[in-house]
């Protein structure tokens, strides 16, 4: 098996480190292992670590043993690196939860960014169901504010309708792997 | 300074140094020669209730219902019913622009409050560097030609070295210049206490204007003085302005001594 594993690496209009600082964004508070990092966001392991132990060196992030990081680090960092291994949360849910959280983030957007950019957000076919709504939202949110604050503004709606699930698959939408945010 | 010397500084392409961005506000435009010079970032600064936020609004809405110059209000504090309802009280409507798209209010005061549990969550959500981000994101994807930040204050609280503010400061600065879009920027000011909250905001905006409430016994006296435009002259004598419906109408041909 190669030492360093990479893919191309789709980092929309981001720096690298842009990414990596998102990623670790939405894991704050836990460990991650800096191969994690790089096979996420399909960056060269090498240059990930490198990156990672910069951006530790500036205080942005935690360094922790054995490759690992953290964007806080503290006691309530889980310690096992695996932990916050992305996985394709599966959200169960009948179409009333779907349209629940469909109702919950449009209210959202259109607080925070108003009627016009709520609209063109939101627009969707017709025949679209809630759940292909929600989805389609989501990303079209990662685009016009960036992956972490759509999760800011996502992720507490998924989670009370979907519970612990949807908090993960919020995370899993909005800064999806290849970081595509 | 020469057009081209300016345009070397600034980032600005030479064609556009003297393109002028008029504010609306009666009075302002010719203490500026027209307007700011487009693309710049524009610092001002004043204590609580000095007009801030209000000459900001002036600024957008001119540019977006007479100008075609679409702009974004991006309050930090202040929510958008509370905008919109302080806005009313000045005969400024701003719905209308809003449903037409020349006017995004985006309300992060809304974001933030939504989300932050604790300080550490705030600062990623409110601080200069994730501003930028998000701004990075959102002006790619409108035809904003204007932008109200208000206030940077609220923004830069996160940031406790003032080291780290300045660059992060600088880099806001020169991302918003090479955006080409014309910024006014906000600060607050506690009154007695300096020029502007950091003492660093100055130095770093292309031009600093300061809005100035005096108590003169019976009332208070609101003052505004340019102490900075860059590329351009400027009036630097300080004159009285007022608050009416409208908005702000300064007295260009009064001076105060």
């Amino acid at each position: 098996m190669p030492k360093s594993r990479s893919r191309t690496p789709d980092l929309g209009d981001r720096t690298a480190t842009g990414a990596v600082l998102e990623f670790m964004s939405a894991h704050r508070g836990r460990v991650v292992a800096a191969r994690t990092v790089a096979d996420t966001l399909g960056l060269d392991r090498k240059i990930t670590a490198t990156l990672l132990s910069r951006l530790a060196r500036e205080g942005r992030l935690v360094k922790l043993d054995r490759g690992r990081y953290s964007l806080t680090g503290g006691p309530g960092c889980s310690p096992r690196a695996d932990a916050v291994r992305p996985r394709r949360a599966l959200l169960s849910g009948g179409e009333g939860l779907w349209k629940r959280a469909y109702v919950g983030i449009s209210a959202e957007v259109d607080r925070a960014l108003g009627p016009a950019a709520s609209e063109r957000l939101v627009k969707g076919g017709p025949s679209q169901g809630h759940r292909e709504r929600v989805e389609r939202l989501i990303a079209a949110l990662g685009q016009e504010l960036g992956g972490r604050l759509a999760l800011d503004l996502v992720q507490p709606i998924l989670e009370s309708v979907f519970g612990e699930n949807g908090r993960a698959a919020a995370v899993r939408l909005c800064i999806p792997r290849g970081g595509g945010a | 300074m020469s057009k081209k010397a300016a345009a070397k500084v600034s980032g600005i392409p030479p064609d556009m140094a003297l393109d002028r961005v008029p504010t609306g506000v009666e009075g302002l435009d010719l203490m500026t020669s027209g307007g700011f010079p487009r693309g710049t970032v524009n610092l001002i600064s004043g204590p609580t209730g000095s007009g801030k936020s209000l000459l900001g609004l002036n600024f957008l809405v001119h540019g977006a219902s007479k100008l075609d110059e679409p702009g974004i209000f991006l309050t930090l504090e202040e929510t958008r019913e509370s905008l919109l309802r302080a806005a009313e009280s000045f005969e400024l409507d701003l719905r209308p622009l809003e449903l037409e798209g020349k006017l995004t209010i985006v309300d992060m005061a809304h974001i933030r409050e939504h989300h932050s549990p604790g300080e550490d969550e705030r600062r990623e959500v409110a601080s200069l560097a994730a501003l930028q981000e998000f701004l990075s994101h959102f002006l790619s994807r409108t035809e904003a030609k204007r932008l109200v930040i208000d206030s940077i204050t609220a923004a830069g609280i996160y940031t406790k070295d003032p080291d780290e503010l300045r660059q992060e400061l600088f880099r806001l600065c020169n991302f918003l210049r090479e955006m080409g879009i014309t910024t006014l920027m906000i600060t607050d000011i506690v009154e007695g206490k300096g020029l502007t909250r950091y003492d660093i905001e100055q130095f770093l905006a292309d031009s600093f204007i300061v809005l100035e409430l005096e108590d003169v016994g019976k009332g208070l006296r609101r003052s505004i003085i340019i102490r900075k435009m860059r590329y351009t002259d400027h009036d630097s004598e300080r004159h009285p302005f007022i608050i009416r419906k409208g908005g702000i109408q300064v007295m260009h041909e009064e001076e105060i001594y």
